[in-house]
């Protein structure tokens, strides 16, 4: 039993720090929204502005991206980007110069967590000219908008790292999941066999 | 086999069933929805995908050679009652949730599968060319790892039959040697770099060169003639990566590599006693000097070299260093699925973490390749010191 125990033990290893220890130490922020497939169709014209609502349900928003296009990087007028509480509340603000937009890019926005549950971001901007800066949206002016929520301790990340590969386990398919672990435990065991087998015999 | 030799390939595997599963890269599906086409009773796939492009969710063109194409789309054909149900759903799914799939981790094992007989394949093969400490570090070093299941391409098919060709004409069996080098440059064209090595191994009158080279086209000529024909295949092959990259580097307009690799040769066909690990070391290190080499890559030359490195723990040790510089040069590059975006079967979320490179430019306003070309400077330099001759332990 001594023998086979060194073995389990660096699989259990290699198990532990893939699954369990590597994604609670590096993922700290978990994906919410992911809203892609839109059109550069809002303009960022002077005097031109265009909302959002969003919900923040963990209450620890902590980062918008908007898919903005600026054709040919031409335009380098300051865009502006607001984040909102229900009560009209500034919660964060951003400017940016075209200069920074690519033709198109996602603009990643990071900042502290937000606790309010309801949010509005407003974008504007200073472009002279209706076509040369845009913001991606849908044919309902939806934006393009990824959000993503922060996971603030270590323990807060083992906890929900849990979950979450507990229930991606249980997603998987079950005929599959048996199939693996019976083909892990079998080979161990033939391993131990081999392991306890005298030398001579072979 | 030897009890302590089995009980050390069944521990490999057991790592190896553990490992697969839990990192991705887009090559092997882009590959392998290539391959499904095979299922389908499309033969030529070059002129398949010309024709059916603007219908494909992918429409990259099929760059490899037919031999690759039939013998992993027959292996998909019969991995297929192994697949979860939704694997077909997945390898024709490129838009948003094309990462998003709970059973991606099984596809992979399954995928893996054949990498895991051909890389166990390798280790066997090297225990009977050296002896078991070449082959404890072939079945249990990172580098392979990585190589194999991490980058998870196929090269490990033609590395294991450059290697068997190797031990066949080890073995004097020279016929068989060639036919499994043409097998694997019929799998991918890179073994054409070790053919010449392998073609003056054994001292041979002309007769039996001619008889060689035979044998060894003969595997190319059966699986490329009926396609060469067709303007689709020539086109697939246009700029090859490997041609491109192996004369990029040019002092006054003439390509180094090229001239590294003639001198190698040269020295190799000069010499008494004919070393093939030593040359393949050579050429490795003048590859990761002089040329901007896929990752996947130097697994081409790794078995070979597994024995000379060994030789001293100077070697070893310098070898491992060339061996962090180069992981630190590919992680350098601007690709996500480069670094943390491999482990999605684990978590999704992996693939929004900062890449080195975005770290490396955003949080320290340095220039990745900058960066690289110092790397590539001290690798050079690293490997300059494998010309001097130390003194070695086994020979």
């Amino acid at each position: 039993m001594k023998k086979i125990l060194k073995y389990i033990v660096v699989e259990l290893f290699v198990f532990f720090i893939l699954i369990v220890f590597f994604p609670a130490l590096l993922i700290r922020e978990k994906i919410g929204l992911n809203i892609d497939g839109g059109k550069p169709k809002l303009p960022l014209q002077t005097g031109k502005f265009y909302t959002q609502k969003i919900n923040n349900p963990t209450h620890s928003i902590n980062s918008i991206s908007l898919q903005l296009k600026n054709p040919q990087i031409k335009d380098n007028s300051l865009i502006y980007i607001e984040i909102l509480d229900e009560a009209g509340e500034l919660q964060r603000d951003f400017s940016i110069y075209g200069a920074n937009i690519g033709d198109p890019s996602w603009i990643k926005l990071d900042f502290s967590p937000i606790e309010s549950t309801n949010l509005v971001i407003r974008v504007s901007g200073e472009s002279q000219f209706d076509n040369s800066l845009y913001l991606f949206a849908d044919q309902n002016n939806n934006f393009d908008l990824k959000t993503s929520y922060a996971l603030p301790t270590f323990k807060d990340r083992i906890f929900q790292n849990l979950i979450y590969q507990t229930n991606l386990f249980k997603q998987r398919s079950m005929w599959h999941n048996i199939l693996y672990l019976a083909s892990i435990v079998s080979l161990n065991l033939y391993l131990k066999k081999l392991l306890n087998e005298p030398f001579n015999k072979s | 086999m030897k009890k302590r030799i089995k009980e050390l390939f069944v521990f490999a595997l057991i790592l190896r069933l553990i490992l697969a599963p839990l990192f991705y890269h887009p090559d092997i599906k882009s590959q392998n929805f290539h391959f499904q086409f095979l299922s389908l009773g499309k033969i030529n796939i070059y002129q398949y995908i010309d024709e059916n492009k603007q219908f494909l969710p992918y429409r990259d063109t099929f760059n490899y050679l037919p031999l690759t194409y039939l013998s992993f789309g027959a292996g998909q054909i019969l991995l297929r009652p192994l697949l979860p149900s939704n694997f077909f759903t997945w390898l024709n799914d490129w838009g948003p949730s094309q990462n998003n799939y709970p059973d991606l981790l099984y596809f992979m094992l399954i995928l893996k599968l054949p990498y895991i007989i051909f890389d166990l394949g390798i280790g066997y093969l090297l225990y009977k060319l050296y002896d078991k400490k070449v082959l404890i570090i072939w079945l249990f070093n990172p580098l392979s790892f990585y190589l194999i299941y991490i980058l998870a391409n196929f090269d490990i098919v033609p590395v294991f039959f450059s290697l068997l060709s190797f031990y066949l004409l080890k073995k004097s069996r020279n016929s068989l040697a060639f036919i499994f080098l043409g097998i694997a440059t019929a799998l991918k064209f890179y073994p054409l770099l070790f053919f010449p090595f392998f073609l003056f191994y054994h001292p041979n009158n002309i007769q039996k060169i001619i008889r060689n080279i035979f044998a060894f086209l003969l595997p190319l000529i059966i699986t490329i003639i009926p396609f060469v024909f067709t303007p689709f295949f020539v086109q697939a092959f246009s700029g090859s990566g490997l041609t491109q990259k192996i004369t990029e580097f040019k002092i006054l307009n003439i390509p180094i590599y090229p001239v590294i690799y003639m001198i190698i040769l040269a020295i190799y066909y000069f010499s008494k006693n004919k070393n093939i690990e030593k040359s393949f070391l050579w050429l490795f290190l003048g590859f990761i000097v002089l040329v901007n080499y896929h990752p996947q890559w130097l697994l081409w030359f790794l078995p070979f070299i597994i024995f000379p490195i060994l030789k001293t723990k100077i070697k070893t040790i310098i070898f491992v260093l060339i061996v962090f510089l180069s992981l630190l040069y590919i992680v350098l590059i601007n690709d996500q699925f480069l670094f943390w975006g491999h482990l999605i079967p684990i978590d999704i979320n992996y693939l929004y973490i900062s890449s080195p490179y975005q770290i490396v430019t955003q949080r320290f306003h340095q220039s990745p390749e900058l960066i690289q070309q110092q790397l590539k400077l001290m690798t050079a330099f690293l490997s300059l010191i494998f010309i001097y001759p130390f003194r070695e332990k086994n020979t």
